[in-house]
C-alpha cells in the first residue's frame, strides 16, 4: 500500500503546558481541550511544529524533510503539499493521586475505544475490545489482580483516587493485565530507563467508567499560580499573578502519523520509506511540547508504533 | 457505485472562502458541511497518490489519472451529505434544514402547500408571479433558535406535511476555536504579528459525510485521507446499500426539488433553464430559499484561486407543476441525481423529488 500510518505515543516526563492562551474561567491560561468531551489534546498544528523541528536536517535528508513536511519558507507553501498527515495527541493515560501505590494510570472505555480505532488505521492489532468494559458502572473500576492501587477497609476492597472511593469491577482484571501487556509493548519507549514504568504499568493500571474519567481529566490536572517579582523590593508586582493548568508528568497521549508518497520533484519516495525515515528520527526522542519550556516544562519522550 | 462515510479523527477545517494571509488576517472561519469541491479534491488527491505512480508534479500525467482542473474525468460523485451512527450502528442520512419548515419544538413541519397568488398581490414585472409559501390567516411560521436537520427516512412524511422530529445542529457537530501562533525555531519565541484565530469543526462522535461517487478505482474499505485544510484526517469506510428514494418515473404532477447540497446557477438563483434537466414541461411555481453560499477553493493544478461562484444554498426548494408527462434527466449512473448548471458531475445541487 502506498499510503502508511503509524501511531505515535508521546510519553509526558515533566508536566506539559499546551495552552490555548485565554480562558473564561478560572484559569488564566488553560490548556488545549476537545470542545466536546472536554478531553486534554495537543493541537495537531504544535505536534507537527515539534516534530518539524525535531527532525529538521541538512544535505540529503533535507530534501526528505520537505517532501514530509511541506516548504519551510510560508511563500513556497503552495509549492506542493507535505507527504505526512498529522493529528491531535489525544490522552490514553491520565495520572491521578491513589490512596495506595502513589498514583494510577486512569484510562476509560471511550479512550480506548478511540485508541482502538487509531490502531487499526495504522495496522496494528487494538490492545481490548473496549466493549468489554461497557459494563462499568459510575463508581466501579477495574484493575489488574496484582493492583498496588487496592486499599482495604474491613470487608471491602477498593480503590481510592483523590478523594473518590470505586469498587472493583473483579471480572474485568484479565482484560486490565492484558491492556497493560500491550501498552508497555507498543506505547511506552523502550530504553531501558523505561523498564520500571513498563513493568510497573499493569499495577497501576486502573479503567474508570468514561464520566469519572472525563471528572478526572477536567478537575485533577496542575493548577499553578505564577506571580512576578519587581526585582528592585522583592515584592509581587501589582496585577502580576496568574494560574497555569498543565497536564501531568506520566500522563501518555497518542495521535496518528499517516503519509503517501511525495509530492515534491527532488524526492521520489513511497509513503512507507518517508514514513520510515521519520520513525527513525523520532521513535524514542525527547522533545518538547507546549510552552514554558524553559522552566521544564513540556519533556516528552516519543514512541512511533508501527506494523 | 462506492459510498464512504467519512468521520474526522479530530476536528475539520472548510474554509468559508475569506482571504486568510499570514500578516494580514488573523480569524479563519469554518463551514459545515463542505462544498462538494472539498471532496471530490479529497477522492481525487487520494486516488492520485495511492492508486497511481505518476509523478504529482507531472501535471499532463495527472491529468491523464484524475482529470485536469476543470474536467473531473470519470468521476461522478453525490453528496456530501451529513450523516451519523445510530445506535444499532446503522448510518442514518441527514438533510440539511428545509428553507420552506416551520420549527416548532424540536419538530419540522412543512409550511401550507403553495396557493395560486390573490389579484391584489400581481405585479407587472416580466416574470411570471410565484406562488407565495404563506397561508393567510393561520399562523405558520416561528423563528428558530436552532436549525432542524431532517432525517432522510422522514423527508417522504414531511413533504405530506405531517411533523417530523428534527435533529438539532447542536447534536451534530461544534465549533472549536484554536489560538495559533508562529515560532521563530532558531530563536524559540514567537514570531511578531503572526497570531491567529481559526474556528474548526468538531463533529459529534458518531458525525460524518457521506458521498457515493463513480469513476474512481477504489479498492480499500477502510482509510484515512487528508480531508479539507491544514490536511487534517478523515477515516473512511465502505458502506453498503445506501441508496436516496428513487426519483418517481414519471414525476408526479405536483413535486418539489429539494437541494441537499448547494447549486449553482447561470442566473443567480435561476438556472439557464429549466429544460436542460427536465424532459417534458415543467414550471416553476414557488421556490424557499436562503441567501446564497460562495463556493471558491484553490485550484492546485494551477496554483491559484478558483474563482468565487455564488450557490442556491443546500436546504433550498423548488416547487413545480409538471404539464403533461414529464421526467428528470439522470446525468449519471449514480441512484442521486444532481441539478446545477456548474459542477453537477461532481455533487452540486444534489437534489431529492418529494410532492406537494
Amino acid at each position: 500500500m502506498a499510503e502508511a500510518s503509524a501511531l505515535l505515543f508521546a510519553y509526558c516526563e515533566t508536566p506539559v503546558h499546551a495552552g490555548t492562551g485565554r480562558s473564561v474561567g478560572t484559569v488564566d491560561l488553560p490548556i488545549q481541550r476537545e470542545r466536546i468531551t472536554g478531553f486534554p489534546i495537543v493541537q495537531a498544528s504544535s505536534v507537527k511544529g515539534v516534530l518539524r523541528a525535531a527532525t529538521q536536517t541538512n544535505g540529503a535528508d533535507a530534501e526528505r524533510h520537505r517532501a514530509l513536511f511541506g516548504p519551510d519558507r510560508p511563500e513556497e507553501a503552495s509549492a506542493h503539499a507535505g507527504a505526512l498527515q498529522v493529528t491531535d495527541l489525544q490522552v490514553v493515560l491520565f495520572p491521578v493521586r491513589s490512596l495506595a501505590g502513589v498514583f494510577a494510570w486512569t484510562t476509560s472505555p471511550a479512550v480506548l475505544a478511540r485508541l482502538g480505532r487509531l490502531a487499526k488505521l495504522a495496522g496494528i492489532e487494538g490492545p481490548v475490545d473496549p466493549t468489554r468494559f461497557a459494563g462499568l458502572q459510575p463508581g466501579q473500576c477495574a484493575v489488574a489482580n496484582e493492583s498496588t492501587l487496592l486499599v482495604q477497609a474491613g470487608q471491602q476492597v477498593g480503590v481510592v483516587l483523590e478523594e473518590y472511593s470505586f469498587t472493583l469491577a473483579g471480572e474485568l482484571a484479565g482484560l486490565v493485565s492484558a491492556l497493560a501487556e500491550w501498552l508497555a509493548a507498543h506505547a511506552l519507549p523502550q530504553a531501558p530507563e523505561y523498564a520500571w514504568w513498563r513493568e510497573n504499568l499493569a499495577k497501576h493500571l486502573c479503567v474508570l467508567p468514561d464520566d469519572d474519567f472525563r471528572d478526572f481529566v477536567l478537575y485533577a490536572t496542575e493548577i499553578e499560580a505564577h506571580v512576578r517579582l519587581k526585582d528592585e523590593t522583592k515584592t509581587v508586582e501589582p496585577g502580576a499573578l496568574w494560574t497555569t493548568e498543565a497536564l501531568p508528568a506520566e500522563t501518555l497521549l497518542v495521535g496518528l502519523l499517516a503519509t503517501t508518497r511525495s509530492r515534491y520533484d527532488k524526492v521520489n519516495e513511497d509513503g512507507r520509506a518517508l514514513l520510515g525515515w521519520l520513525t527513525s528520527k523520532l521513535d524514542g526522542r525527547r522533545v518538547r511540547l507546549g510552552g514554558d519550556e524553559t522552566t521544564g516544562r513540556g519533556a516528552v519522550v516519543l514512541r512511533v508504533a508501527r506494523v | 457505485m462506492k459510498t464512504l462515510f467519512l468521520e474526522p479523527l479530530d476536528v475539520w477545517l472548510f474554509r468559508d472562502g475569506r482571504p486568510f494571509t499570514a500578516g494580514e488576517q488573523f480569524r479563519a472561519a469554518s463551514r459545515f458541511p463542505p462544498s462538494p469541491l472539498v471532496v471530490q479534491g479529497a477522492l481525487r488527491a487520494y486516488h492520485l497518490m495511492v492508486h497511481s505512480t505518476v509523478p504529482a508534479w507531472d501535471t499532463a500525467a495527472v491529468a491523464e489519472v484524475v482529470g485536469g482542473p476543470d474536467d473531473w474525468g470519470p468521476l461522478r460523485l453525490a453528496g456530501p451529505l451529513v450523516a451519523r451512527r445510530t445506535a444499532s450502528g446503522q448510518l442514518e442520512a441527514l438533510l440539511p434544514p428545509p428553507a420552506d419548515a416551520a420549527f416548532h419544538d424540536r419538530q419540522l413541519r412543512r409550511l401550507p402547500v403553495p396557493e395560486q397568488p390573490p389579484e391584489w398581490l400581481r405585479v407587472p414585472a416580466p416574470t411570471p408571479a410565484l406562488f407565495p409559501l404563506w397561508h393567510a390567516g393561520e399562523p405558520v411560521s416561528e423563528k428558530a433558535s436552532q436549525p432542524l436537520w431532517l432525517r432522510l427516512t422522514d423527508f417522504a412524511a414531511y413533504c405530506r406535511g405531517e411533523p417530523v422530529p428534527g435533529v438539532p445542529q447542536e447534536e451534530l457537530w461544534a465549533e472549536e476555536v484554536r489560538i495559533g501562533i508562529a515560532q521563530d525555531s532558531s530563536r524559540r519565541t514567537t514570531r511578531e504579528g503572526l497570531y491567529y484565530e481559526a474556528r474548526y469543526v468538531r463533529p459529534a462522535p458518531g458525525v460524518g459525510l457521506l458521498v457515493s461517487f463513480t469513476g474512481l478505482d477504489w479498492p480499500e474499505e477502510t482509510g484515512v485521507l487528508a480531508l479539507g485544510g491544514e490536511r487534517r484526517s478523515a477515516r473512511f469506510e465502505a458502506v453498503s446499500a445506501f441508496a436516496p428514494p428513487p426519483v418517481p418515473e414519471p414525476l408526479p404532477e405536483r413535486f418539489v426539488l429539494s437541494f441537499l447540497t448547494p447549486a449553482v446557477f447561470e442566473r443567480g438563483w435561476l438556472p439557464r433553464d429549466w429544460g436542460a434537466f427536465f424532459d417534458g414541461s415543467v414550471v416553476l411555481v414557488a421556490a424557499a430559499l436562503d441567501r446564497y453560499e460562495t463556493v471558491g477553493g484553490f485550484d492546485l493544478a494551477r496554483g491559484r484561486e478558483r474563482p468565487a461562484r455564488r450557490a442556491v444554498p443546500a436546504g433550498s426548494v423548488y416547487y413545480f407543476v409538471a404539464r403533461g408527462e414529464a421526467r428528470l434527466r439522470r446525468t449519471s449512473d449514480l441512484p442521486w441525481s444532481t441539478v446545477s448548471d456548474w459542477g453537477a458531475e461532481i455533487g452540486f445541487g444534489t437534489v431529492l423529488i418529494g410532492g406537494w
